[in-house]
């Protein structure tokens, strides 16, 4: 049984003899060497001992039989909840056939555990029982559950494993198989076990390998060996499509990983440091062969050794095997150390129910045992007082959430959150209540002790980190002011409930009518955005049956894949009524029927009644809920029908619903098509009140952290990465396409987690800092993902205006956030804020190192950080450090691509700088000109006077990459557009420079030469070109002339497309259809629906406006003297100053500004010629309590400064983080899910375009004078329900 | 039938009804009057099944969902090497009424009844409609899981599970052992006979009342063989079956639940409770349409196959079943056929008050139950079948069925010994004959517009198809 489709560690590169043979002999190198580690555990020593074999679990015996094997257990467990686990009493099970042990040994007369005989009771005890190798670290004699047990299951015995847990997969084909033998298998191949959706997501983004059709996943053998699994029948052309997979292999050691990014520091060459780089798996002992490096190399390089060694390696990886960031899963138990982690392993991971979670919503009826982990049960064996115990010893389908909870805890923004109606709280609202009074210096070991719980840093110096505290967190809710806290803790991380909001952030009553900030009961009035299943008293077992549980047999590596239930089978569509068969991508042919299926309180879930469908609760024998049926409420007459829902649902696709024509009849009697049915788009595209992103996590590698990997052969060694979620919001609603595996439909898509890395070495020398990797398919890594929100709410849904342009033309933001486009809004600012100056660049410090990322002087940083709050407040609030380099003429623009900074500095033309070391304290001259011989590259172009520069993204990108069958077929990824090759640099004289920079993304640092690849000032219309922002393969040059608007959609043949007079236009920042264009006359809108027809539309008069920067509904202008002035663009052609900043006359010289969020801060950074950089925050909790919204009024505060070497003149812009894709339908950023992509520009455009190319709008408002009725004749609305019913 | 439930008091049929049932009335009520002679009397056949009924099991019901798991008898598809289907969950689910008999009582018309016979409580909770529409059991034999609004369950016709749960699943399970724990044998015609008998014709414990029919109740129609089938069957009849249980052809089926009929209805006759509904007899028992129709529509005949008519205007038993057990009795032994002949005759005059009623249902109780055993042994070869059709349908050609709860059992018994001879290659031409068949069903398909010489039409097509 053992042998059918798990193959052992040790012959799995046989099984994957198919697979390219670059991946075999990858994972042959890295099993070589993960198989040289020991396999000691901390403190774990193996007792010898000779273990008895028990014989599988019969599926068949008689009573008899089976009482003979629970005689002696009987003698001590004299009572328990369901002696065969089953509810089911036709189950005839002894206790040894599923746990194994002695049951003819006999508890002695008269002995007790402690007391009486206890040496005769303990002897008769070790005897019967089935005794651990580990027995320290079972806490033997203790039943409980240990703490962060982990790969102790994989080298204890697994005929121990069996007694203490027959349900773990290492041994559940010997009890649980004896009938479920199916169904063991199926989920040994589940993402529930193999956690291949994360592992491939984090290697495919992260560019560590090129497979979007996964070959990463866990499982172990019987014995706990590292296992690879198969698919049970070979994987033909369908099943690719519909997303199974062949055979999912087990993840090398990640010492032995190559890092997916070739950062500077792993480039090749170097040094060697033997103390600064250790070697894990030294190819020789004395370590020579690395020393073979000659000296006078610069030092910075890790070695000539490849990557995959010493410390080049994938630190997405180190992630995976030692944070117990996406983990445990089935292999292992929970840590069963904190409220929301206690549970078993296998099939008891789920089928037993544990204390977690005190929320009726979440748990259901256990809610009332607590969320300690303590039992309930009879047996007088097991202590009520210590947790880490089951409830009962009972299997149970009634499974609450809040045990799926204990793993669904990942991504902490989505799934079983936001079905909660929460996502990650941010470390600011309510700081005042969530960090010490005092700051916290937390020692190393005490820092040890928390991340082993938490892998968040922030929670090594926040009062959570104390599992007292955090157990208890949501009992501030009645004193807190900005947030309130979910009263569930896995992980010991805390969640902040969403409400419902305006797009200003100001709190919404469930009849959109405003909430006080002020108002003491603003959480009660105002709407939890939980989901509406959940509100009925749903749990996720009320609509994942026990496929979605246990997966299917096939092995599939995208969650959306293997799930059988759809909307529709519950709720059916605007012209059936549900069939209550399951129809989605992994439902068996034909679909799974509904209607038989049973609550495990024996009830049929679902039933028809008098023309009404009921679903009865998993978890509540008492409850039941009438479906809403989707074609009764598009039905008019019907009680249940809704006007905005059919108009919605009947809204006509084409020229007729773009005229607002809606209803079941055709404008000409024929059968209208609609627009929003469901083979277009997902129902959850408008079913949804709310969705998630997480815009970025920070990875900072130490070196010098012993930890131990919780994973396959365990074990410890050196490294650790700490999680560090930055901006997970709620107020980003974005569309994209689904894969085909879900009809390649419209879909909601998320931010999905992007990563940022650093390292800090064996020295504490930061060798790279903050560095957003690419993604395997070329593109960045900033990614996205198609997305379930499980938001569903019935009237807080999205509408009309939250994806067309409204008639009142005042959601031109929202329009760039929905299509991906971005919103600079989001946009991240490390460590560093970037200035371009007279004679320099600049980086300036702007955040504190340690987590979270504090920016210095901001609100966070006051309550994270008092000490170093009241130090900068000491210092008159300015930043004591930055680092420059000298640049040869002015940098009037700059930008920062990965670990370069791209630099026009007028009669120096184009330099690209390395900044790789900017935070090496190591390293003298952190930006360098030349990282190694000027001769060996040049990072240069020469012009006569480049003013400005353009990158088509600052996300780091690669398209070399992106070629060839593996990525345009197998991984179905879109190709980059050809300008994504380029940069693109003005000049006053000689025009537009073009130059090919994908040199910078080979890890080749040989060839880094620039050299110009095209140079065009056709008819000189590019005269005195100062300034270029790209808008997809647009280009709006400001010229002497006036704008100039270039098609550069062949990067090497640009041509004009229109040209737009003013007087001394100088800058221009591009949102959606709105150009705004700093001028001589102040701020001028300019209409670039059509780039060759561009139109003035409004504009605002400035004395002396230079760079302006748009985020969402606010364009900031630097204005000179009058400092930060900042115009409401909600409606772009109808713009209003909203207010002039100048910090009380200290910020009177702006040149530039840019935007970015930090945690729920939103920050402006100011170039302030004469007084440099000004640090200025935008909203804060103390000054904006809607910071929450998409756009909440700015409150800005200057809360840091530096003086730049010389006047500070430009700013790099933060990186984008929820731009995926350009004006013109550019990919930019990888999305998950194969086959998924963000709109192309036709598709962009049919949400506001003609075919014909004349803009549409919408209005939110039910118009009745475009309802057309249904044709007299065919009249199908009136079938009744029960009829639909026979027919099935 | 709704008619008398509203219009009784009112109109002049009113008063035509009254007029009859005073005619009858003395004769019936001391006819059914209970002396102690007669008690001796309605002891003498004791046709018991060999254990409770499941409603009678002093075991506990477990619920469905212990019989429904994907690896018991849920699974959606057939299992090669099991001896049972283990799909029988789904069919019941699916396409078994029994599976909906609950929800019934929560459809407006089952409201209106309750509200009509002035139940305290509604439909769906009173026991009276629980009893048949449901599983009813008492809540201490109700086990944790155990629920009404599934309908008829599993266990409602194989009996609670308590004991033969386990006993059902070992290795060495047997039939005998699991009927020892308490399993019903439904594969005996005779058990099985009594325990479908028990609500869809009614027993000592439950009967579809006349008042319950005047209060909105659809009215009763059942043949045990052809219920059988159409249930539909979750059950194949193949070798395994036949090694571990008797197999019973469909005809005999159909006779035993003819039998039980007889027996059972004549049971209920002479039982003071249930035979009487105050003065009145428990009409239900009587023949409906001998009552509902049209004053106009004279259907009296001089003649029935149980000789002459005793007289014009008297409201008759329903003798349907004894029609049906006439004709299988003529076939197996002409004595047996000519002592229920007479026995049943003795009956309608005893009723009609020319002797003693109850005297004569015992009487045609024992002889109706002997020919269990009859039935039981007799090996049915195909010339038996075909004489018993062939009755059937002669009976019917002679005007014997005129009513229509006669025709639609004798319909229903062609179909089942029709189906035995078609088996068997005793039919010329199978196709025809179901064709013929099919057509007579049409004309069957409603009871109040029901056409004697339309049957009898269709019915002359039939014994063309039957006859050798």
């Amino acid at each position: 049984m053992q042998t059918d489709t798990k193959i052992s560690k040790f012959s799995f590169v046989h099984a994957l003899a198919a697979a390219s043979m670059a991946f075999t002999a990858f994972i042959a190198l890295m099993l070589a060497s993960v198989y040289g580690t020991a396999n000691a555990a901390s403190d774990a020593k193996p007792v010898s001992r000779s273990y008895s074999v028990s014989p599988p679990a019969p599926e068949r015996q008689s009573v008899m039989d089976a009482d003979k094997k629970s005689v002696g257990c009987v003698s001590c467990h004299t009572g328990t909840d369901r002696h065969t686990m089953h509810a089911n009493p036709g189950v005839t099970l002894g206790c040894t056939d599923c746990h194994g042990g002695d049951a003819t040994v006999l508890k002695p007369k008269n002995a007790q555990y402690s007391g009486q005989d206890e040496a005769g009771y303990r002897a008769a005890m070790a005897k019967s029982h089935v005794l651990p190798k580990f027995d320290k670290a079972w806490n033997y004699p203790s039943s409980a559950n240990p703490e962060r047990s982990y790969t102790l299951l994989n080298k204890e015995a697994n005929q121990f494993v069996r007694f203490m847990n027959p349900g773990d997969l290492r041994v559940a084909r010997e009890a649980c198989g004896a009938c479920h033998l199916e169904t063991v298998q199926a989920v040994e191949r589940s993402l529930m076990s193999s956690s291949a959706m994360l592992w491939g997501g984090a290697s495919y983004n992260n560019g560590i390998l090129p497979y979007k059709r996964y070959i990463l996943g866990e499982s172990y053998t019987s014995d706990g060996q590292g296992a690879t699994i198969k698919n049970p029948i070979p994987v033909n052309d369908h099943m690719i499509k519909m997303g199974i997979l062949p055979a999912l292999a087990p993840l090398p050691a990640w010492e032995t990983i190559p890092p997916g990014d070739i950062f500077r520091v792993f480039e090749r060459g170097g040094k060697v440091i033997s103390s600064a780089f250790p070697e894990v798996g030294l190819p020789n002992s004395t370590g020579a062969l690395q020393r073979l490096d000659e000296p006078g190399r610069p030092d910075i390089k890790q070695s000539n050794r490849g990557p995959g060694t010493g410390s080049r390696i994938a630190v997405p990886v180190i992630n995976i095997t030692k944070t117990r960031l996406n983990d445990p899963h089935l292999w292992f138990l929970g840590t069963n150390e904190q409220p929301g982690d206690y549970r078993s392993s296998g099939c008891t991971a789920c089928h037993t129910v544990y204390a977690n979670d005190r929320d009726p919503k979440h748990s259901g009826s256990y809610a009332k045992f607590g969320n300690e982990g303590k039992t309930q049960t009879k047996d007088p064996t097991i202590p009520k007082d210590e947790s880490g115990h089951p409830l009962k010893h009972e299997f149970t389908r009634a499974i609450p959430s809040s045990q799926c909870m204990t793993c669904h805890m990942h991504q902490p923004n989505v799934f079983v959150n936001s079905f909660y109606g929460a996502t990650m709280w941010d470390y600011e609202s309510d700081a005042p209540s969530m960090w010490p009074a005092k700051q916290k210096y937390p020692t190393a070991a005490e820092s040890r002790e928390i991340l082993n719980r938490n892998p968040e840093e922030a929670a090594t110096r926040g009062l959570w980190g104390d599992k007292e505290f955090s157990k208890n967190v949501s009992l501030l809710n009645p004193k807190l002011k900005d947030t309130q806290f979910a009263d569930y803790h896995g992980h010991g991380w805390n969640f902040r409930k969403i409400f419902k909001r305006d797009r200003k952030g100001t709190l919404l009553d469930k009849d959109n009518k405003p909430v006080s900030d002020t108002d003491p009961k603003k959480f009660e009035k105002s709407v939890h955005l939980t989901s509406i299943h959940l509100d009925l008293g749903m749990h996720c077992v009320d609509c994942h049956f026990s496929q979605d549980g246990h997966g299917n047999g096939h092995i599939y590596g995208e969650v959306a894949a293997a799930i059988e239930i759809d909307c529709a089978d519950c709720h059916g569509t605007t012209d059936k009524y549900p069939t209550l068969f399951t129809s989605g991508p992994a439902a068996s042919p034909g679909g799974r029927d509904m209607k038989l299926l049973r609550t495990q309180d024996g009830r049929a879930r679902f039933e028809w009644r008098e023309g009404k469908l009921y679903q009865r609760a998993a978890l509540d024998a008492n409850k039941e809920w009438e479906m809403s049926l989707v074609k009764d409420s598009v039905t008019p007459g019907n009680p249940k029908y809704n006007e905005k829902a059919a108009r919605a649902k009947l809204m006509h696709a084409g020229a007729s619903g773009r005229d607002g024509e809606w209803g079941p009849g055709g404008a000409d009697g024929k059968d209208p098509t609609f627009a929003h049915s469901n083979e277009k788009m997902t129902c959850y595209t408008c079913h949804l009140s709310w969705t998630t992103s997480c815009a970025g996590c920070h990875l900072p590698i130490q070196a010098n952290a012993k930890t131990e990997r919780l994973h396959y052969e365990g074990g410890e060694t050196r490294n650790y990465a700490t999680y560090n979620p930055q901006v997970a919001r709620d107020d980003m609603f974005q569309l994209g396409i689904h894969g085909e595996v879900k009809g390649a439909r419209i879909t909601p898509v998320r931010s999905s987690s992007a990563l940022i890395l650093s390292s800090t070495n064996a020295n504490r020398e930061r060798i790279y800092i903050q560095q957003p990797p690419i993604a395997a398919s070329g593109f960045s890594s900033q990614a996205f993902a198609p997305h379930y929100p499980h938001t569903e709410r019935t009237t807080e849904t999205k509408t009309c205006s939250d994806c067309h342009v409204s008639k009142a033309n005042d959601n031109n933001a929202i329009m760039a956030q929905l299509l991906l486009q971005g919103t600079n809004f989001v946009n991240f600012v490390g460590y560093n804020a970037w200035v371009g100056s007279s004679k320099n660049i600049e980086a300036v410090n702007v955040t504190e190192w340690d987590e979270p990322q504090a920016v210095i002087g901001s609100y966070l940083h006051k309550y994270a950080y008092p000490d170093w709050f009241q130090n900068h407040e000491k210092r008159g609030q300015q930043l004591p450090e930055s680092h420059s380099h000298s640049t040869n003429g002015e940098a009037r623009c700059i930008a920062l691509r990965g670990e370069y900074m791209f630099v026009a500095e007028g009669a120096g033309g184009l330099r690209v700088y390395d900044v790789a070391n900017i935070a090496n304290k190591g390293i003298s001259q952190r930006i360098i000109t030349a990282p190694f011989s000027p001769l060996g590259q040049d990072a240069h172009v020469s012009t006569t006077n480049a003013t400005c520069m353009a990158l088509p993204t600052n996300q780091p990108i690669a398209p070399l990459r992106n070629q060839g069958d593996l990525m345009r077929v197998t991984n179905q990824e879109q190709a980059f557009h050809p300008m994504y090759n380029y940069a693109f640099i003005v000049d006053a004289v000689e025009g537009l420079i073009v130059v090919d920079v994908n040199t910078f993304a080979d890890g080749e640092p040989r060839n880094n030469f620039l050299k110009r690849a095209l140079t065009w000032n056709d008819a000189n219309v590019l005269k005195g070109a100062r300034y270029i922002t790209l808008g997809g393969y647009y280009a709006y040059i400001a010229t002497d002339a006036g704008l100039v608007v270039l098609s550069l959609n062949d990067p090497l043949k640009p041509t004009v497309v229109s040209t737009l007079p003013f007087s001394d236009m100088r800058a221009s920042a591009l949102q959606f259809r709105y150009l705004f264009a700093t001028t001589e006359k102040g701020l001028e809108v300019i209409d670039v629906t059509y780039p060759e027809r561009p139109t003035v539309v409004a504009a605002i008069p400035l004395a002396d406006a230079r760079r302006v920067y748009a985020a969402r509904t606010y364009a900031y202008v630097a204005a000179g003297k009058d400092g930060l002035v900042i115009i409401d663009i909600e409606k772009p052609t109808a713009p209003r100053e909203y207010q002039r900043f100048t910090a009380d006359g200290a910020l009177n010289d702006a040149q530039d500004v840019v935007v970015g969020s930090t945690n729920a801060s939103l920050f402006a950074y100011v170039a302030d010629g004469v007084n440099g950089l000004k640090v200025i925050q935008l909203t804060s909790p103390d000054s904006q309590p809607k910071f929450y919204g998409f756009s909440p009024d700015p409150k800005p505060q200057l809360i840091a400064w530096r003086k730049t070497e010389s006047p500070a003149l430009a700013l790099a812009k933060g990186l984008d983080r929820d731009r995926a894709v350009d004006e013109t339908g550019g990919q930019i950023a990888v999305f998950g899910r194969i086959g998924s992509r963000p709109f192309n520009a036709g598709e962009m455009r049919k949400f506001y375009m003609t075919p014909e190319g004349k803009p549409w709008s919408v209005t939110d408002e039910i118009e009745r004078a475009r309802f057309i009725p249904a044709p007299k004749s065919a009249n199908p609305s009136t079938k009744t329900v029960a009829s639909a019913e026979v027919k099935k | 039938m709704k008619l008398f439930g509203i219009s009784l008091k009112r109109n002049f049929l009113q008063r035509a009804w009254v007029r009859v049932i005073t005619r009858a009335l003395p004769t019936i009520a001391l006819a059914l009057s209970i002396t102690p002679a007669m008690a001796q009397l309605s002891a003498a056949p004791p046709i018991e099944p060999p254990q409770p009924l499941p409603y009678q099991s002093p075991h506990k019901t477990l619920g469905t969902v212990t019989c429904a798991s994907s690896l018991c008898h849920g699974s959606i598809k057939r299992w090669k090497d099991s001896n049972v289907l283990q799909n029988e969950y789904v069919t019941w689910s699916r396409t078994d009424k029994h599976a909906k008999a609950y929800n019934k009582l929560l459809n407006a018309q089952s409201q209106k009844i309750a509200r009509n016979l002035g139940l305290k409580e509604p439909a769906h909770e009173s026991k009276i409609c629980l009893d048949c529409h449901a599983h009813s059991v008492p809540a201490e034999l109700q086990g944790e899981r155990f629920k009404p609004t599934d309908g008829i369950t599993c266990e409602a016709c194989h009996g609670p599970a308590e004991l033969w749960v386990k006993s059902h699943v070992e290795p060495d399970a047997s039939h005998a052992r699991n009927i020892e724990n308490g399993l019903y044998p439904t594969s005996d015609a005779a058990a099985r006979a009594k325990m479908c008998l028990a609500c869809h014709f009614g027993n000592k414990d439950k009967l579809v009342t006349h008042r319950l029919m005047g209060a909105g109740h659809p009215r009763m129609s059942f043949e045990l063989d052809t219920f059988t089938e159409i249930a539909p069957k979750h059950f194949v009849v193949d070798k395994d079956y036949s090694e571990r249980k008797r197999v019973w052809e469909g005809a005999k089926v159909w006779a035993i639940g003819q039998a039980y009929a007889v027996t059972d209805s004549m049971d209920i006759l002479v039982d003071e409770k249930q035979g009487r509904d105050g003065l009145f007899p428990e009409l239900v028992l009587l023949d409906c349409h001998a009552c509902h129709h049209p004053m106009s529509e004279g259907r009296w005949k001089p003649k029935t196959a149980f000789g002459p008519s005793v007289a014009p205007g008297l409201v008759r038993l329903n003798d349907s079943n004894m029609l049906m057990l006439r004709a299988l009795a003529f076939a197996l032994d002409t004595n047996a056929g000519e002592r229920l002949s007479s026995q049943t005759r003795k009956l309608h005059r005893a009723v009609a008050g020319e002797g003693d009623a109850r005297v004569e249902a015992m009487a045609l109780k024992k002889v109706a139950a002997d020919l269990v055993p009859l039935i039981s042994e007799r090996t049915l070869d195909i010339n038996t079948i075909r004489a018993i059709a062939l009755r059937l349908v002669d009976d019917g050609l002679s005007g014997y069925y005129s009513d229509y709860a006669a025709a639609e059992q004798a319909a229903m018994a062609i179909s089942s010994v029709g189906s035995f001879l078609g088996k068997q290659g005793g039919l010329r031409n199978t196709a025809s004959f179901n064709d013929n068949l099919r057509k007579l069903n049409i004309s069957l398909a409603n009871d109040e517009r029901y056409k004697p010489q339309e049957f009898i039409a269709r019915l002359r097509d039939v014994r063309a198809t039957l006859a050798r």
